[in-house]
């Protein structure tokens, strides 16, 4: 800890567990979960110079990218990435993508998530959407990590050892519950979750360690689903976040959207018949619009067919599409650098991130808002994961040359009297960041007091989203009003809520019960990672009844072949004893009961320990005559 | 003076005027002391601890980045903000700007043609008039005592800069008042 006498006295509340160590000696990977595509990275050390560079690490089908799309087999099973994403069109049914629109989401989103995926969505509850595949629910925090273990696994091959701490990145305009489930999810994946990273300070952490100069940059990232502006300033590697704006629902699929459904007006009149509303159709011709768009980022014209009709969209008609949604970034954009006390001339860098802005009407847009020619020399696609590996390699305390300070996106407040919100942590404040509030009883022996805590900017919380009720409880019975209750409410590096409580008039700790609105609790992910090691549990026990069955089997065939040879030197005793465990044996293999197969085994081995002496005497006496075999063995 | 003082953070006295650069490049060099990324090797008790320190650190360093920000600390750390339970309002209402604004008021009302060029007049005249007030507080606040806010002399200034203070919400409400006169008067167009 710092040598300052200030910090040194200071005594704070502790507020639980927040974040995790590393695990020793294992390396820490970066991952970039995408809404179209995911990526993992690692920094390691270049054998030939010894400096240590971001690598992207190979899928295990042997690409950069992994696409984020999941789809699920008749036997249950499931296959994730470029073969997933091959069944988009051909087994729509059973294939899930852009999963990472529905994070963090519920009941009162859902309308305008069905709008945009072709999935079956329900809100199993006010707090959850759950997605229907084949006869099955599933969570999208579940879908996430299998996306994530995924990487994992692929990271693990690379490697050759065991992966268990990651970087992840989400984007910098996640509110609290999208960051909680996709800690989750990471969890459940069965990594250590060491940070949750902003993906455009990832960029600039990409960015900076290839320029390596002091600047004020601005980094514009479209995602798949999601846009992120940020301001940083870069100062002798500081990266200060100074701050940021987006829009979770806004990204290259919307793009692809607009140019699906125009592909459905042109093709209207000569396919009347077809309901492009229906999931398979709606699919195909996502893909067919896909196809379009990447065609245009490098030709001025881009064919493909609908049916049999073929259908040509030009770089001004994608221009014309798009615009609309390009120009929902504009005030984000303006509102963080207003945020920043910045004009657009102080900015000295305008560094642009994302697979959608390879299209030059992107592009032009980024240009024309800044007044200035944006920075995209680096892969679009690539650079969240470099930037996530670099910050993993920060937290193994193998690069202290940089160090991100990141802010918190949204204002964090609390519900008072009337339904207004009190804010507590402003929006863009440099996390982690602290705030103290005081709390009080309104009845006597009063003890338990209710606390909902909001995101969001908007005056009243009926606007914020909750995100969290916490009742504090154990407040010591007291009358009405004496019973003060002061909560800190602690904004982690992560950008996540820790609440903790202290009833000041006793001194006593009060407990805090939170209930996340969104996602899923901590003992929902701790009971679905238990019933993920349940599983390898059945797992273990069924590879150790086979493994019993076996050493039966080889006892079983010793003594039959023993017995063939000496019954008759037994004593008629012996040989009903032994033919009674034969069978015990044989009736407890049947079974499924471990310890009993090998309680039954051992009591043969046992029991033939005469029979096996006969035997070796028989033997010995053959070859070796005259030598009793009791004194051949002593010697 | 208490150890959650802002200013004992940084180990600065509290003052109004200070060298900006030297407490940037102060809290950089503390945020790489304390800040969790450069724990997280340590126990789960260091890493609490440096989440709970570095948080700390940013919300002094929020309450001194800048002079606004600073003006509120050194007022609030004086004890001079202590909620009353009511609001007070300025003792000068400056009269001659609320005349003004009920003209406007009245003009928007009317659909009057020269009200966008009234209500554009006006938010200028109110600008003006916020930084005026501004900057005076800023200067009142350079030659206050802050170690000492209890003295006569410096609650004497420090009453004078909240007078100022009134007085520039009071101009801040007028201002917002005027942007919904604006869209009232757009939505009558």
């Amino acid at each position: 800890m710092a040598d300052n006498g200030y910090f040194k006295e200071l005594n704070v509340v502790a507020a639980g567990p927040i974040t995790h160590s590393p695990s020793t000696d294992t390396p820490i990977i970066g991952i970039d979960l995408g809404t179209s595509n995911s990526l993992v990275a690692i920094v390691d050390e270049d054998a030939s110079s010894g400096i240590r560079v971001p690598r992207i690490i190979k899928s295990r089908e042997g690409s950069n990218i992994v696409p984020s799309v999941v789809h699920f087999l008749a036997d249950g099973s499931s296959e994730v990435g470029l073969s997933a994403r091959r069944q988009r069109v051909r087994d729509a049914e059973h294939t899930v993508y852009s999963v990472k629109r529905l994070l963090g989401r519920g009941a009162a989103d859902i309308e305008e998530l069905r709008k945009n995926l072709p999935f079956n969505l329900e809100a199993s509850s006010a707090t959850n959407v759950r997605l229907q595949v084949g006869g099955k629910s599933y969570t999208p925090i579940e879908i996430s990590a299998m996306i994530l273990r995924e990487l994992k696994t692929a990271a693990e091959d690379d490697l050759g050892r065991p992966v268990e701490d990651a970087v992840i990145t989400v984007p910098a305009y996640f509110n609290d519950s999208q960051r909680q489930a996709t800690r989750a999810a990471g969890r459940l994946a069965g990594l250590n979750v060491l940070r949750i990273l902003n993906e455009p300070t990832a960029a600039s952490l990409a960015y900076g360690l290839q320029r390596k100069r002091n600047g004020l940059i601005a980094v514009y990232d479209l995602g798949g689903g999601t846009f992120d502006v940020s301001i940083l300033r870069l100062k002798d590697g500081i990266f200060e976040v100074l701050a940021t704006n987006g829009d979770t629902q806004l990204g290259g699929d919307d793009i692809d959207q607009s140019i699906a459904r125009w592909l459905e007006s042109s093709v209207r009149s000569t396919h009347p018949h077809v309901d492009y509303s229906e999931r398979d159709a709606k699919a195909m011709l996502l893909d067919i619009a896909e196809g379009l768009k990447i065609g245009l980022s490098t030709a001025e014209t881009a064919t493909a067919k609908v049916g049999s009709t073929p259908v040509t969209l030009t770089r001004d008609q994608l221009e014309e599409l798009t615009r609309p949604l390009l120009e929902r970034t504009r005030k984000p954009v303006e509102s963080a650098l207003k945020d920043a006390g910045l004009n657009l001339k102080d900015l000295t860098d305008v560094v642009i991130v994302g697979g959608p802005t390879r299209l030059t009407a992107v592009r032009e847009f980024v240009r024309k808002l800044f007044e200035r020619e944006p920075n995209f020399s680096m892969h679009p696609d690539e650079v969240v994961a470099y930037g996530a590996a670099i910050q993993a390699d920060i937290l193994a305390g193998n690069n202290r040359e940089f160090l991100l300070l990141d802010v918190v996106p949204l204002s964090l407040g609390i519900e008072t009297f009337g339904g207004t919100m009190s804010k507590l942590v402003p929006r863009n404040t440099t996390v982690p960041t602290m705030a103290k509030e005081q709390f009080t009883t309104y009845v006597d022996g009063q003890t338990k007091v209710a606390i909902n805590v909001f995101q969001g900017e908007r005056e009243l919380v009926k606007d914020n989203r909750m995100l969290s009720e916490f009742v504090l409880t154990g407040i010591p019975p007291l009358p009405a009003g004496v019973a003060r209750v002061e909560v800190t409410f602690l904004v982690d590096a992560d950008g996540i809520l820790n609440v903790a409580a202290k009833e000041i008039y006793s001194g006593v700790e009060a407990a805090i019960e939170v209930k996340p609105t969104y996602g899923l609790t901590d003992s929902e992910v701790e009971r679905m990672l238990e019933d993920g090691m349940r599983n390898a549990e059945a797992d273990r026990k069924a590879a150790k009844i086979v493994e019993a069955r076996n050493d039966a089997r080889t006892t079983l065939l010793a003594t039959e072949k023993s017995l063939a040879q000496v019954r008759a030197a037994l004593s008629a005793d012996e040989s009903q004893k032994i033919d009674a465990l034969v069978t015990t044996l044989r009736n407890k293999m049947e079974g499924e009961d471990v310890d009993a197969i090998r309680i039954a085994n051992q009591q043969l081995n046992l029991g033939t320990v005469h029979l096996a002496e006969v035997l070796m005497n028989q033997t010995l006496e053959k070859n070796v005559k005259n030598t009793p075999v009791n004194d051949l063995l002593k010697k | 003076m208490t150890n959650d003082s802002a200013f004992s953070v940084f180990g600065l006295s509290p003052k109004f005027e200070l060298d900006q650069s030297a407490l940037e490049s102060r809290y950089y060099e503390l945020s790489k002391q304390l800040h969790p990324d450069r724990h997280s090797a340590g126990d789960a008790a260091a890493r609490m601890k440096s989440q709970q320190l570095s948080a700390l650190l940013n919300r002094a360093y929020l309450g001194l980045r800048t002079p606004e920000a600073r003006l509120e600390t050194l007022l609030e750390e004086a004890g001079a903000l202590k909620e009353t339970g009511k609001p007070v309002p300025p003792s000068q209402i400056p009269t001659d700007l609320a005349e003004e604004y009920f003209e406007i008021q009245e003009a928007v009302m009317e659909d009057d043609a020269k009200a966008v060029a009234l209500v554009a007049r006006f938010r200028a005249t109110l600008e003006l008039k916020k930084q005026q007030l501004t900057d005076e507080m800023f200067e009142m606040a350079k030659h206050v005592q802050w170690e000492a806010p209890n003295s006569g002399e410096t609650s004497g200034k420090i009453e004078k800069i909240l007078e100022l203070r009134r007085q520039r919400s009071y101009v801040r409400s007028m201002l917002t008042n005027l942007d919904n006169l604006a869209t009232v008067g757009a939505t009558h167009g």
